[in-house]
């Protein structure tokens, strides 16, 4: 088993390190100029020339690369080109518990509603409720993200005034604040990942509903509810357990959104914010930092399977 | 029964989104309004809905949240940053002169000032204003500025601005001389930003490389907190200088909040929920909805200048007849009607109308179908041309681009289209890789700054590769004379030959709509677009 988790740790590196050597050329590709962005296309030639200068944009393209794995590899992310020139990993930090709470409490708002509305649209096949189910997943895969904040602000700050339409307050110095401000962006997020785990919820329950086990259960007289719990749920667990691991990737990428929408100081919009600005050491170091983190994510996703299905062993 | 009652929050939910759907209480686009033009005097927001009541009187106190579309890039304003990081040096900053919204200049550090030669500005520097640190503002810390921006060490953004400046001297404690290597009639204009500028030498001394983080102006407003791409919260301060008609110190206001929000519909919604009270722009597309929001109102002020460059060192551009010719096709009012909703003026020179150096009596373009065809044919392509242009991709400029595209069609130009992020356009225009390229120029304090650098030969921001000696014998000599009335008739013979030659084609000024809550008062427009904040209050 060590064996295996070690293997897998390994693996992270050529994966990181082509993703990372994708975004810098794509960033590169994209084209823009970085001091041009900054200060104006009105700026003096003079001083844009400095500027890049100062930036390391004038080296070849390799040896900046090389010069930024270098030091990423001892844990130094670099500092943003942007005046203020702050440590990419500072930015990082602080932004972080901001995207993790927005996905965190999304997901776990996604698999609240998904789960039980799963569990008794498969337990339920064919009834109304089911067709509720679907389409309500439907619903929530196909409305665009942008589409759907934009609604909940329509209604609940600007009709209602419930709740307010952006910004963000620290958990800790104003938690019922933060809530209230963390709770539109949430559903927005929440929409689209239960759809996922309704859909998956539901299929793996009808499908381990007629598994052969449970039929034999039911043979020897178990109540339904029994059944379905100890048996059909931990089976039925497994595929969803593959949802909350992909949902991490809609969770970076959504965050992009929601957080540019909502105007939250978190992960997605840095990146957003400095894909823009043609940051280029903020990009990349908040980017190997989500890789990373999706690829362990998926490994301790991996690792519960083998908890959860005693027919799965790892070498 | 915990499965049912989530059951039914989901499904409360379904309902709300698909009701949303139906009951679209958005209201319909109201027909354009028709603004008799760009009137930037305060409390001219068209539909008689003044924002401010000239006869109460201002009351004091209170903090306002403003609402901006990006982030404070810099703090310390000698250095390098993006373009709206003036807008918090208005708070925490005055420079040595200041110019309204006519493009007169003033002093607002700077009490007058004389000019005993054309190369010689003695500064009579205004008494009593103190820094927030305490210290005193005199000579010696202006003759500190100018050095700290002039040192290559500190990599000021505006160095070049001061290359004409031979020296700086401390006549006595409120006077400085500055003399000039040669004639520069616009330098005042210029100290009204850029390099005009003045921090506290003493803080600079103190915090050094930090002073970004512990900005010291002798601006109506001292930091407080600043949590980037979060919020940046300002106070009184309590020593400014500035003092109202009744002799009130200035400011009025407790303190000053601001977000930066970068979507735009999302930063209106959060004016109309009471979330801001003043926000710096809206879309023209929202001034509807704006206008029949009984708590809102709108105030233009001057914004900038929308163009598109052509190409004169390639062709088709080289040919001065079909540079005219796309200059003869275009419909100016009919953009401003279609999109810009009546707000702006109708894009006729490099200059705004209301500025001094603009000859209002001068020969502009119009849609002329005649002439676009007598052109044309003088160019050598009677049956029509073909080009493509390059175009920012955002909203407004994708609109008017289509528009103009509609138009060039009906009298047989062909103009092809492509979006492209601005950096990578802004790109191309610097290499000349474009016939023509769609962008937006931003006034500059002086005629001369928003003139010289897009048509003098060989001028930084000369993207059309255009040279007419003439004209730049003429741009020399309007920065030798110091008369204003001499420079307004030399400004006027460069407009009647840069649009004879028509190196870029006018499309619009646009106007920047500035929308606030009725309870903000004491607003007025800028010449800079930029919020000032000392006189505004807050209506209780």
């Amino acid at each position: 088993m060590t064996l295996y988790i070690a293997k897998r740790l390994l693996y992270t590196i050529p994966v990181v390190l082509i993703v990372s050597i994708m975004v810098f050329s794509l960033l590169h590709m994209a084209g823009g100029d970085p001091a041009a962005m900054m200060l104006g296309e009105q700026a003096d030639p003079e001083l844009l020339a400095q500027v890049r200068k100062d930036m390391g944009l004038d080296r070849p393209l390799y040896e900046q690369y090389w010069n930024w794995l270098s030091r990423a590899a001892r844990g130094d992310l670099g500092r943003s080109i942007h005046p203020t020139r702050d440590y990419v990993s500072d930015l990082i930090l602080q932004r972080l518990p901001v995207t993790l709470q927005l996905g965190l409490q999304a997901m776990l708002l996604s698999l609240i509603v998904g789960i039980p509305f799963g569990v008794m649209a498969g337990m339920k096949r064919g009834s109304r409720l089911d067709l509720l189910a679907l389409n309500f997943s439907s619903l929530g895969i196909s409305m665009p993200g942008f589409l759907l904040a934009l609604i909940l602000i329509f209604v609940f700050s600007l009709l209602l005034r419930w709740l307010p339409p952006s910004g963000y307050l620290p958990p800790l110095k104003d938690p019922i604040g933060n809530l209230r401000q963390m709770a539109l962006p949430t559903v927005t997020m929440a929409a689209f990942l239960s759809a996922f785990v309704v859909r998956m919820t539901r299929s793996s329950v009808v499908d381990a509903m007629s598994q052969e086990f449970i039929v034999t259960a039911r043979a020897k007289g178990l109540r339904e509810l029994v059944v379905v719990r100890r048996h059909a749920l931990k089976v039925a667990l497994i595929p969803v357990v593959t949802i909350v691991g992909l949902q991490l990737g809609h969770v970076l990428g959504g965050s992009v959104i929601v957080e540019y929408i909502f105007a939250l100081p978190g992960l997605g919009k840095l990146i957003i914010d400095a894909v823009y600005a043609r940051d280029f050491p903020v990009v990349q170091g908040a980017i190997l930092v989500m890789s990373v983190g999706f690829v362990l994510v998926n490994l301790a996703v991996d690792l519960i399977y083998g908890y959860l299905d005693p027919r799965i062993k790892y070498r | 029964m915990r499965s049912k009652a989530l059951l039914l929050g989901a499904v409360l939910t379904i309902s709300l989104s698909l009701g949303m759907g139906a009951c679209s209480s958005q209201q319909q686009a109201q027909p354009p309004v028709q603004a008799p033009g760009k009137t930037p005097e305060a409390g001219s927001a068209p539909a008689g809905k003044a924002p401010q009541t000239t006869k109460a009187s201002p009351v004091r106190g209170g903090v306002i949240n403003i609402g901006v579309r990006r982030e404070a890039g810099e703090l310390d304003i000698h250095k390098p940053t993006i373009g709206t990081t003036r807008q918090y040096a208005r708070a925490l900053y005055n420079a040595l002169f200041a110019i309204d919204v006519k493009g007169q200049v003033t002093g607002e550090l700077v009490d007058n000032w004389e000019t005993p030669d054309s190369k010689t500005y003695t500064l009579k520097l205004r008494k009593g204003v103190k820094f927030h640190d305490g210290t005193d503002f005199n000579a010696e810390s202006v003759k500190l500025n100018i050095e700290r921006i002039l040192d290559p060490a500190t990599k000021a953004f505006y160095r070049s601005e001061l290359n004409g400046v031979a020296s700086v001297e401390v006549v006595d404690e409120y006077t400085v001389r500055l003399r000039l290597k040669a004639p520069d009639a616009t330098l005042p204009g210029r100290l009204s930003d850029s390099a005009g500028w003045i921090v506290s030498p003493a803080a600079v001394k103190k915090w050094g490389d930090q002073f970004a983080t512990h900005p010291v102006g002798t601006g109506p407003f001292e930091l407080v907190e600043w949590v980037k791409d979060d919020h940046l919260t300002l106070k009184r301060f309590e020593g400014y200088w500035e003092k109202d008609e009744q002799g009130n110190q200035l400011p009025y206001l407790d303190g000053v909040f601001f977000r930066p929000i970068p979507d735009a519909t999302v930063m209106l919604t959060s004016l109309r929920t009471g979330n801001l009270d003043l926000i710096e722009s809206i879309l023209p597309s929202d001034l509807a909805t704006v206008k029949s929001d009984q708590n809102l109102a709108v105030v233009e002020g001057p914004g900038s200048l929308q163009v598109l460059w052509l190409n004169n060192e390639k062709p088709p551009f080289n040919n001065k007849a079909l540079r005219q010719a796309v200059a003869w096709a275009i419909d100016q009012d009919g953009i401003q009607k279609a999109v810009y909703y009546g707000t702006g003026s109708p894009g006729k020179y490099l200059l705004p109308p209301d500025s001094w150096a603009f000859d209002s009596k001068g020969k502009f373009y119009s849609r002329d179908v005649a002439k676009v065809k007598e052109k044309l044919a003088e160019g050598g392509q009677p049956s029509g041309l073909k080009f493509t242009a390059l175009v920012n991709n955002l909203t407004v400029d994708l609109q008017y681009s289509q528009a103009i595209k509609g138009q060039l069609a009906e009298v047989g130009i062909d103009m092809e289209i492509q979006p492209l992020v601005s950096t990578v356009n802004a790109d191309r225009r610097l290499s000349g890789d474009f016939q023509g390229s769609f962008s937006n120029l931003t006034a500059a304090g002086d005629p001369d700054g928003s003139i010289s650098r897009y048509v003098r030969t060989g001028a930084g921001v000369n993207r059309v590769r255009y040279s007419n000696t003439k004209v730049d014998g003429l741009l020399d000599k309007a920065l030798e004379v110091t008369s204003q009335k001499e420079r307004q008739t030399l400004y006027y013979q460069i407009q009647e030959m840069v649009l004879e030659d028509s190196p870029l084609v006018f499309i619009h000024h646009d106007s920047n709509l500035q929308t606030m809550n009725k309870k903000v008062q004491g607003f007025e427009p800028s010449a800079d677009a930029f919020i000032r904040l000392p006189r505004l209050w807050l209506k209780k």
